[in-house]
């Protein structure tokens, strides 16, 4: 054999590393575990975004439907209008309760025991969860500023000549709209799908223009923007 | 977990790394990427063959990415007029695998990676030119060349092996 053949050389390349093993430096296991550790971090937000995406998906749904059905049936004027009187007759009858139920507390009390106080204060937590319909609700951060609206629209119609009340009126009138709006995006809490969605989207998207935002303001969520590079939807922009 | 498979695997892993690299410094280089790659993709296992011959593929690819990337301009290769020297009767047995690693690490990066995907990996000259974007004729002249640059300097090894065991 005068020479090496390719086949033989093959083999013995092959043969050699087969099983052939090379201990790797000690310290590259805790390089592999910290590359490892810091990539899921960056991956979270999509987790997130995946979240988002199944909630909004259910949310529109499930509320698109409904209101439209809402829009058809009701005037905008009632929609007004309603509110005003219900929060009055809730907070109203909330505070009677609460009265009559306070007093019938402290009756059935023992005032030697201090049990009872206990008692009475867990009675407070209870109503104070009940509360919320009438006093954090929507309308009553609205009312006053529809009331003030209202009130010096009128005289600037009136009575022009009053420089000074005219300016102010100005200047209300053109700001109540967008402050009424952005206090509804800013004050309000989560009490639907659409506050809870945006909610979401608030703390993943910090952009001006989100990648999905509702309109909350009646009681079901209507969808306002869409914001998904190439889908593009804005309902506020369309007007 | 993640680390009792590393420890157990990486010692055979690196000598796959080592077969494609320029030294050992590089070679862990590769090693350590290939398992990050590993433990990010290991639901992508379909459980279909050794598991053991999964990461030994995710790391030959990782190897291919990073011969690829780091391809310099031309990969000058050195022109050696090969030939085939005669020699009387090889005693391979005494050709360890680190003689090999040493005399494959000198091949130029475009021979070694050929080689080793055609003759150790079991690549066809068809799956190595489309990987690495060259001809399959290219693959082919690569091969022959590598081929007989290693058969040189095995003979050249030999004949100082056997030198140093006979004196």
């Amino acid at each position: 054999m005068q020479h090496m053949q390719d086949k033989e050389l093959d083999q013995l390349f092959k043969d050699r590393f087969e099983a052939a093993e090379i201990q790797p430096s000690a310290n590259l296991w805790n390089s592999i575990s910290e590359e490892l550790s810091v990539k899921p971090r960056r991956s979270l937000p999509v987790y997130w975004m995946a979240a988002a995406v199944a909630v909004i998906a259910v949310t529109v749904a499930l509320l698109m439907p409904k209101t439209e059905k809402m829009r058809l049936q009701a005037p905008m004027a009632s929609i007004e209008t309603t509110p005003d009187t219900a929060v009055v007759t809730a907070k109203t009858s909330g505070q009677l309760n609460y009265v009559n139920t306070s007093a019938t507390e402290k009756v059935q009390s023992t005032p030697l025991i201090i049990a009872p106080r206990i008692k009475l204060s867990k009675r407070e937590k209870e109503l104070a969860a009940l509360q919320p319909n009438a006093t954090t609700d929507r309308p009553v951060i609205k009312q006053p500023e529809v009331v003030k609206e209202l009130v010096k629209v009128e005289p600037k119609e009136e009575t022009p000549k009053q420089e000074v009340m005219m300016a102010k009126a100005d200047i209300t009138t053109d700001n109540t709209d967008t402050s009424v709006e952005n206090e509804h995006q800013e004050n309000k809490g989560i009490r639907n799908m659409g506050d809870l969605v945006n909610f979401v989207v608030n703390k993943v998207d910090k952009r001006e223009k989100k990648f999905i935002q509702f309109d909350t303001d009646d009681d079901n969520s209507s969808l306002v923007s869409i914001n998904i590079g190439f889908i593009k939807f804005n309902k506020k922009s369309d007007k | 977990m993640q680390e009792a498979l590393y420890r157990q695997t990486a010692p055979k892993m690196l000598v796959v790394c080592m077969r494609y690299a320029k030294d050992t410094m590089e070679a862990e280089d590769v090693l350590q990427m290939g398992y990050v790659k590993v433990f990010q993709k290991i639901n992508e296992y379909r459980g279909d063959g050794a598991f053991e011959g999964w990461i030994r593929k995710v790391m030959v690819n990782t190897a291919i990415e990073s011969y690829r990337k780091n391809l310099r301009s031309m990969n000058v290769v050195p022109i050696e007029d090969a030939y085939d020297q005669p020699s009387t009767g090889f005693d391979f047995s005494r050709l360890g695998m680190q003689d090999l690693l040493k005399v494959i690490q000198k091949l130029a990066d475009g021979y070694r990676v050929v080689f080793n995907m055609y003759i150790i990996e079991g690549y066809s000259h068809k799956e190595i030119a489309e990987t690495l974007g060259i001809s399959e004729g290219a693959s082919k002249s690569q091969l022959s060349r590598a081929r007989a640059i290693l058969k040189e300097e095995i003979i050249k090894m030999e004949g100082i092996n056997y030198a140093t065991h006979a004196g």
